[in-house]
């Protein structure tokens, strides 16, 4: 596809196990496929949106990203170097590029600690720069991410959701990071300070030449602040292209039913709203086949025996479905 | 938490414990200047001398004497010392140890099996018979007995500790500290440790009240601290002998005892609800 340097992130037919073990001899009994064989790469200073309902695991693939979780196989890539097994020092090297951005604004903060402390910590930690040396330059932070410089000894519970994600951000940029996993990084907020912190991301992005892996469940955020979006169900990415694109042209049954549920407010531009009967299958129980077959109102007979292959269409669209097959 | 803890400090209850403990305290730390005869002084021609507002007694003693003529306040008093010196360093030392294992536990699953199973096995013997056991083969003694208390207190607070750091490392602040490369001691130390001090501190307060009636039995049980220094445990056992006739001897004791007990469990409360990190 693209030229490998130009890419902040590869992911290579990622996959996420988690065994299931019986109750009294721990034996695996079964696997929640949490995330199962999703390949993508994100380009330098572009924004990708992951957009998929509760449970689709795209909050396991940022995890995996960032190597909280270790993936069952594939390799992930980050500027071109594998990080698949790194381990140790090298891990920790590995993180310094890649930081995220926390979805609970009051979780990801250490009640206990002061938010100057917090977000200056990551600076000294890794030897970067001496205590001192980090307290400025994480000062220097606040005030980028617009908190005064009179917050740096506050401690996390004086603060609002909005501020405190501001502290989530300004601790994710303190280490200079290519690229920044927002794990439904707005969610928790209001409406208003959801729009403030996304204009915060996007100045910050041209600023320090950021890429972003955007992970929500909120069409509307991912629309405003995504070059290219990524549609997950059931631990698969079933279309991944540009927004304009998705937004025009879904070519997936799941996409064109999420769209369909975005209210539209012009009329004559309103789609017929496509309701999805049953629940999202158990994710250890998959349906064989394609993974949407049993809720998809255009399934086919193919669908409900053979799992449908990733098409790359000439502009890039990806989508892995059998009508277009 | 200052103001949390003037909160609290308005109900009456808590009032009382926190004076009970004020008064404990100031009688260890004072007993020479407060005791009106030294612990050890006997005066055999003063025997089962009755508390003073009972006939035959005297405002000279006014909680009576023991069999061999010993003031029961100035023992009392000082034997408030042995107490409150072995229920705090015992809590001192069996939370040590408990906080490093549960902490080690919690945070490092491959050492969890190790130290819970040791915990388990622990726990499967009574306490009291594990001190017991411990005291016959080494001796008693002060030092030995701290020791003592604090090897058989350390599970109460391993396992408190572990449940909560199980919790605490699964979420989000922790997740980040270790993607921005934080190491594990310090994570577990400057991240995780603070935020379970407080349990810590109610456990150590349940655990100082046990120290004190551990140590008593085993002075009741003749295996504590030597008969010659006054603690409540031995004035209980060398009164159990004279209960029907002279009550004095095992009931003043006993109160003490109570209410001290009563009075850490209480401040335990108070300290539970002004330490726990705030999270709104």
């Amino acid at each position: 596809m693209t030229n490998a340097n130009q890419n902040v992130l590869e992911l290579d037919n990622i996959k996420m196990y988690f065994p299931i073990k019986s109750p009294f001899l721990k034996r695996t009994v079964g696997y929640v496929k949490a995330v199962d064989d999703i390949s993508l790469s994100i380009r330098k200073g572009e924004t990708l949106g992951i957009v998929g309902e509760s449970g689709c695991g795209k909050s396991t693939l940022g995890r995996v990203i960032m190597r909280i979780y270790n993936p069952t196989s594939g390799e992930i890539r980050i500027n071109g170097e594998d990080i698949t097994r790194a381990k140790g020092q090298e891990l920790k090297k590995v993180r310094k590029q890649c930081q995220m951005v926390f979805q609970d604004p009051f979780a990801s903060l250490n009640p206990t600690m002061r938010v100057g402390e917090i977000v200056s910590e990551p600076l000294w930690v890794n030897k970067i720069m001496d205590k001192k040396g980090a307290e400025s330059k994480a000062k220097e932070l606040f005030e980028r991410v617009g908190l005064r410089e009179s917050d740096f000894y506050k401690f996390p519970h004086e603060f609002s959701g909005g501020q405190k994600q501001r502290v989530g951000i300004a601790r994710a940029l303190a280490l200079n990071p290519n690229l920044i996993i927002a794990d439904e990084a707005v969610s928790a907020l209001d409406v208003s300070i959801q729009a403030q912190i996304l204009n915060l991301l996007n100045e910050l992005k041209a600023e320090y030449h950021l890429a972003y892996m955007f992970i929500t469940h909120n069409l509307a955020v991912v629309k405003h602040i995504s070059d290219r979006i990524g549609v997950m169900y059931l631990g698969h990415l079933v279309e991944l292209a540009d927004k304009k694109e998705i937004f025009d042209h879904p070519l997936h049954p799941y996409t064109e039913a999420l769209l369909s549920a975005v209210p539209v407010v012009d009329k004559r531009k309103r789609r017929e709203r496509i309701i999805l009967s049953g629940d999202t299958p158990n994710p250890a129980k998959p349906p064989s086949g394609c993974p949407f077959s049993n809720r998809c109102p255009k399934c086919m007979e193919i669908c409900k025996t053979a799992a449908p292959k990733k098409m790359v269409l000439e502009n890039g669209h990806q989508v892995a479905c059998h009508l277009y097959q | 938490m200052v103001k949390q803890f003037k909160k609290v400090m308005r109900s009456p209850i808590s009032w009382i414990a926190f004076t009970l403990i004020t008064v404990f305290v100031l009688c260890a730390v004072l007993s020479p200047i407060l005791a009106p005869y030294d612990a050890g002084a006997q005066n055999l021609r003063e025997r089962f001398v009755p508390p003073f507002w009972m006939e035959g007694g005297s405002l000279n003693h006014i909680l009576g004497t023991d069999d061999l003529g010993r003031d029961i306040l100035s023992r009392l008093i000082y034997g408030s010392r042995t107490s409150i010196a072995v229920g705090f360093l015992a809590a001192c030392f069996s939370g040590g140890i408990g906080i490093t294992l549960g902490l080690l536990s919690g945070y490092f699953s491959k050492l969890d099996g190790i130290i819970m199973r040791i915990a388990d096995i622990q726990l499967a013997f009574p306490q009291i018979l594990l001190s017991l056991s411990i005291v016959a083969i080494f001796g008693g003694g002060f030092t030995k007995l701290i020791l003592v208390l604090g090897i058989t207190g350390w599970v109460s607070y391993a396992r408190v500790i572990r449940s909560e750091v199980l919790s605490i490392k699964t979420s989000d602040y922790i997740l980040a500290a270790q993607t921005e490369g934080v190491g594990g001691a310090r994570i577990l130390l400057r991240h995780i440790l603070p935020n379970i001090i407080a349990r810590a501190v109610t456990i150590s307060t349940f655990q100082m009240a046990t120290a004190i009636i551990t140590e008593s039995s085993l002075s009741f049980l003749g295996l504590g601290i030597p008969p010659n220094v006054p603690t409540w445990g031995n004035m209980l056992q060398s009164g159990q002998l004279f209960v029907d006739s002279a009550w004095w001897l095992s009931f003043f004791p006993g109160l003490c005892i109570m209410l001290i007990v009563l009075s850490i469990n209480l401040l335990g409360d108070v300290l539970r609800d002004s330490l726990a990190p705030k999270t709104s």
